[in-house]
């Protein structure tokens, strides 16, 4: 887990001098009394970041010399990696093909990967996918909470 | 004045408006319990429900909302670990951990006997204090909110365990986050790395959703347990609240509520530092503060309490000086305006009628949020932990999803909530604390604002923020909070060491 901990911080140090650097994409005013300016927040924050990520890192690498490496609390399997991949796809069908088709194929197919991918109970999860979607569609206009407007429904 | 008193009470309790009534409060409490759907939303919903009503009919019925709204926050915080708004974080850290345990009717019925209490207790300050609070809450110079919301920060990182330093990271992510899109005083745009996207900013809400609820999606999936809570756990108290309990909880919910009246006053803070600040204390007060966080139900009622505490006190600048404190009181400001009046001061001079309406309103939304509330603790909600997770938590995305949009009808706040559950579900794996992420991002714009007004004031020097009283103290209770954290800290690692 060290070695993704040292990833993850070179992110987070890259980041914070990424934004510290190259703050400002466009200025149209400047209020002169305003002495942090619109930059100066960003650049304080980016550069305290990049500092307290650079530490840590330090402390992780002397850790993973000192003791070694350490199993990981989490793992991506391939299942959350299909979920994943689901929920990336599910927001491109809402807003590309609309909230009820998209909605159902969700349902269905986020219920089956957390049932490890087995067809057992399919004929179940269809209903439950199907029934559920109504059910939402219909909540979700009786209480005026708006859907996307797309092609499909 | 008692005859505009009577006038207030005789309209509130008409049967159908008190019904009109019970059916916001139930909205509220579904949208709060649902994560993604806010309170926010609910009141902004129900706006336009109340054109054609008179004023204080329109505003109790919104007001029972509010009071639903975040008081509904607790129950996916305890029975699903995922809080619906950052109001509720804190109550997850033992909630959950006591859904798991089996207790979760009871973290319920304790959490919602926190909620009214603070609610009443806010509730006693609108009634008799509020023209005196706002005035206090206007001495809060930006000098005093830096100092308020860098005590804030500690207090949120001295809560992130063995793992400050990761806290300390957390916590400039999020505020690094927090600049991107346009700087909130002059419109430049910052940080957007060439995409547009980004432009618009990062909204902390989605954020939040993606930090807490869909990341904690992504890791369930790969858990063998069927439930959320293991199956034999699932049902095993029947909640319910006692003397005993009420006695136990007496100071933590006097104190939570203090802690929620006096944050919730403070304009751009509101609820989600107060159950973050009221759960740091009532564990440091505690006689057995290694506890919390593992199931110990007043790190459940310290929460409740505080952010339930914030909802009146949210009322009192809004009332009294016509200033919403939060997101939620400028949709009730909108809603007052609606009907041609015009929050402050001549409020109470002009309307008196009006205000006492809403003090009637916000006392019978409190009890009739707990009464629905706790019946459904005892019955309904504990069956929410009965349902296999492979059908609960894809609709819980799918609610996230469609909260997201609902908050600017915008793609990129859905977007957002998934990019940040994808960081959230990074974040868990390594072990970095999620909190300070979200609470530096609800309040980092106003710690900008506050931080740059400051330096104008004073000509750019800092000197203020320690010579100035209110400033100096939070300072100090600053320093305070990350010393005893740091001293805990060492002492748990001495600990191990002699143990092995």
């Amino acid at each position: 887990m060290r070695k993704w901990t040292i990833v993850a911080l070179i992110m987070l140090a890259a980041f914070g001098v990424v934004c510290m650097l190259d703050v400002e994409e466009s200025s149209f005013m400047v209020v002169s009394d305003d002495l942090l300016g619109a930059t100066g927040f960003p650049r304080i924050v980016g550069g305290l970041l990049a500092l307290s990520s650079a530490i840590v890192l330090a402390q992780t690498f002397l850790d993973l010399k000192r003791k070694g490496e350490e199993p990981i609390s989490g793992k991506i399997d391939f299942r959350t990696g299909l979920a994943m991949i689901l929920a990336v796809a599910y927001v491109l069908g809402v807003i590309h093909l609309g909230f009820a088709i998209s909605t159902f194929f969700f349902l269905l197919f986020l219920t089956l990967v957390f049932d490890n991918l087995k067809l057992t109970h399919i004929k179940g999860i269809l209903a439950y996918s199907a029934g559920l979607t109504l059910v939402a569609h219909y909540f979700f206009k009786v209480f005026k909470v708006y859907l996307p407007d797309t092609i499909l429904f | 004045m008692s005859g505009s008193l009577l006038d207030a009470i005789a309209v509130v309790m008409q049967p159908l408006l008190l019904l009109e009534m019970l059916g916001g409060v139930i909205l509220g409490i579904m949208f709060g319990i649902i994560p993604g759907l806010t309170a926010t939303l609910a009141v902004v919903l129900l706006i336009p429900l109340t054109y054609g009503m008179d004023a204080i009919s329109g505003v109790a019925i919104l007001v029972g909302v509010y009071i639903g709204g975040i008081s509904g926050g607790l129950v996916s915080a305890i029975l699903l670990g995922m809080p619906g708004t950052p109001s509720s974080i804190a109550t997850v850290f033992d909630g959950f951990p006591m859904a798991k345990q089996g207790r979760g009717a009871k973290a319920l019925s304790m959490g919602i006997f926190g909620n009214l209490f603070g609610t009443l207790v806010s509730w006693l300050f609108l009634i008799t204090l509020a023209s005196q609070l706002a005035h206090l809450a206007l001495k809060f110079g930006p000098f005093e909110y830096v100092a308020v919301i860098v005590f804030g920060f500690t207090t949120v990182i001295s809560l992130s365990g063995d793992s400050i330093p990761k806290g300390v990271v957390s916590c400039l992510f999020g505020l690094v986050v927090c600049t991107i899109g346009s700087d909130p005083v002059i419109g430049v745009t910052r940080n957007t790395l060439g995409l547009e996207l980004l432009e618009s900013g990062i909204n902390a809400v989605p954020a939040m959703i993606g930090l807490f609820v869909v990341a904690e999606v992504f890791r369930n999936i790969a858990s063998e347990s069927a439930t959320i809570v293991e199956d034999d756990l699932k049902v095993a108290d029947k909640g319910g609240i006692t003397w005993a309990d009420v006695k136990a909880s007496g100071w933590n919910l006097v104190r939570s509520s203090l802690i929620g009246v006096a944050i919730g006053m403070l304009p751009g803070i509101g609820g989600s530092l107060a159950n973050i600040v009221a759960y740091d204390q009532a564990k440091k007060g505690a006689k057995d503060p290694e506890t919390y966080g593992t199931g110990n139900v007043q790190g459940v009622i310290a929460p409740e309490a505080a952010n339930n505490a914030t909802i009146g006190s949210a009322l009192i600048p809004m009332l009294a000086l016509g200033i919403p404190g939060d997101v939620v009181t400028a949709a009730l400001v909108g809603g007052l305006m609606l009907h041609g009046l015009q929050p402050g001061p001549l409020l109470f001079v002009d309307n008196p009628d009006f205000v006492y309406g809403i003090y009637v309103a916000f006392l019978i939304g409190a009890l009739m949020m707990f009464g629905v509330m706790y019946l459904a603790s005892n019955s309904l909600l504990p069956k929410l932990l009965l349902v296999p997770k492979k059908y609960l938590l894809p609709v819980v995305l799918v609610a996230c999803s469609v909260g997201c949009y609902n908050l600017n009808f915008s793609f990129t706040d859905m977007w957002m909530s998934l990019v940040f559950g994808f960081i959230g579900f990074g974040m868990a794996t390594l072990r970095f604390p999620i909190t300070p992420v979200v609470i530096s991002m609800v309040l980092g714009t106003t710690l900008e604002n506050q931080l740059r007004l400051a330096l104008v004031s004073s000509e750019g020097s800092p000197i203020p923020l320690f010579t100035q009283p209110i400033s100096l103290l939070f300072l100090v209770l600053a320093v305070l909070s990350v010393a005893l954290a740091l001293r805990k800290k060492k002492l748990l690692a001495q600990g191990s060491e002699e143990n092995g």
